[in-house]
């Protein structure tokens, strides 16, 4: 079952896309929008950065991601030591999203993303969890905000660094690597060769 | 573009043939007008457009400039130099950046907190409004704006993310310490505002003849 025609999200265009190389990318005609790519080798593309991910997660969100010594006093900070001086601080609508946006949210669209491309290679994706896993990937797409914390954490360093001594720490790089995976998954997953290799008709 | 991709000569839309495009899994369904549809591929309900789109962006989006003051006229964070301090809201920051000659950090933060949200607000009254009445911009330009909007929506967030930062980083005891203000929450608040207008309004209504100005006159000349 192979879906032969789709129409523009952004200008409801019909269009007939009879067949797609790896690595082509389909777009509008009248809006010139993105309809179809198809990805190179994806499921297992996507298992390997997705593991690596989710063995990175650890490390990213709970090592420090950059010190300071001042006074010869030292502090460091990591995501989860951020979230939680938030929450100390009584902001707990603030330590909520930065723990949504930043932790939770490539979270579940790394192991949502390992666990469907699990399935499809051992042919055993027709299951319907498979299905709400999909959909789960799909409504914490647009709220992931790794890419934004990193610049934020660039930009600390740089208000800081003449007010104390800064260094890195092992987390920065563990938390860039992190970044790096759940961006490519971007690139990777095809969402759209799974949802049509779906059985659907009952 | 591939020559495998064939669109017929005269545009067609997916409502013109009562079919309408699941927004989860991109399945073509055909619609029902007088009951609910749901895309038997994902279990997601469909519409013809977003349902309520234009109601529910104008809502938003004047909500998002009503959030917008607050979050900008609350200090957002106090740095406290042996328990002294002044709190800085998102503007009086950039200043004291310009101040220390801290250029480029501080026209990424006036880009990030001020401009974009501001941009993004601006930007969807603008094609509200053009939805009602003839617009100067083509529906190209229109579409591509709304795509910018959508994009760089999350950035606004990034001084949010320094803050949470800076709060865990600089605890050392009595001497400097840096303190969340209420301005994080309304900031919070407002990106997230921001976001759901963006998503609530329907680009596809920028191309459908009901609200193609110029053509309903012509229609309206001939008759
Ligand atoms: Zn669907």
């Amino acid at each position: 079952m192979k879906q032969k025609q789709f129409a523009c999200y952004e200008c409801d265009t019909l269009i007939t896309i009879t067949s797609i190389n790896e690595g082509e990318v389909a777009s509008c005609p009248r809006c010139h929008h993105h309809i179809l790519d198809k990805k190179y080798d994806s499921i297992n593309r996507t298992l390997a950065i997705s593991g690596t991910g989710l063995l990175l997660f650890i490390p990213a969100t709970f090592f420090p991601l950059m010190s300071m010594q001042l006074l010869s006093v030292e502090s460091s900070a990591s995501l989860m030591s951020g979230i939680s001086a938030l929450w100390q601080t009584e902001l707990y609508l603030v330590a909520t999203l930065v723990f949504a946006f930043c932790a939770l949210a490539p979270l579940i669209k790394l192991t949502t993303a390992f666990l469907v491309c699990f399935g499809f290679k051992h042919n055993r994706h027709q299951h319907p969890i498979y299905k709400q896993l999909l959909l789960f990937y799909h409504h914490v797409d647009s709220w992931e905000m790794l890419e934004v914390f990193l610049i934020g954490i660039l930009v600390s360093i740089i208000k800081l660094k003449d007010m104390a001594d800064l260094s890195f720490n092992l987390g920065l790089l563990c938390f860039s690597a992190l970044m790096l995976c759940v961006l490519s998954l971007k690139i990777t997953l095809d969402k759209q060769m799974i949802w049509d290799d779906l059985n659907y008709e009952r | 573009m591939s020559d495998n991709i064939k669109s017929t000569e005269e545009i067609q839309t997916a409502m013109s043939q009562g079919l309408a495009q699941c927004h989860v899994c991109n399945l073509l369904v055909e619609i029902e007008e007088s009951k609910d549809n749901y895309c038997p591929r994902c279990d997601s309900k469909i519409h013809l457009r977003i349902y309520d789109s234009l109601q529910r962006c104008w809502a938003l989006t004047i909500c998002s400039l009503i959030a917008f003051i607050p979050a900008n006229a609350y200090p957002i964070m106090t740095i406290l130099y042996f328990g002294k301090g002044q709190p800085d809201t998102i503007l009086s920051g950039i200043f004291l950046l310009i101040k220390l000659g801290i250029y480029p950090i501080a026209a990424i933060i006036f880009f990030a907190s001020f401009v974009v949200p501001l941009a993004k607000i601006v930007g969807l009254f603008v094609l509200l409004f053009s939805l009602r009445n003839r617009s100067k911009y083509t529906k190209l330009q229109r579409t591509k704006m709304y795509r910018y909007i959508e994009f760089f929506g999350k950035w606004s967030m990034l001084d949010v993310f320094v803050v949470a930062l800076l709060v865990a980083l600089v605890e050392i005891g009595a001497v400097v310490e840096i303190v969340a203000g209420p301005g994080a929450t309304a900031f919070g608040i407002m990106v997230i505002i921001t976001i759901l207008a963006a998503n609530s309004f329907d680009p596809r209504l920028l191309w459908d003849k009901k609200y193609d100005i110029n053509l309903s006159n012509q229609i309206k000349e001939e008759k």
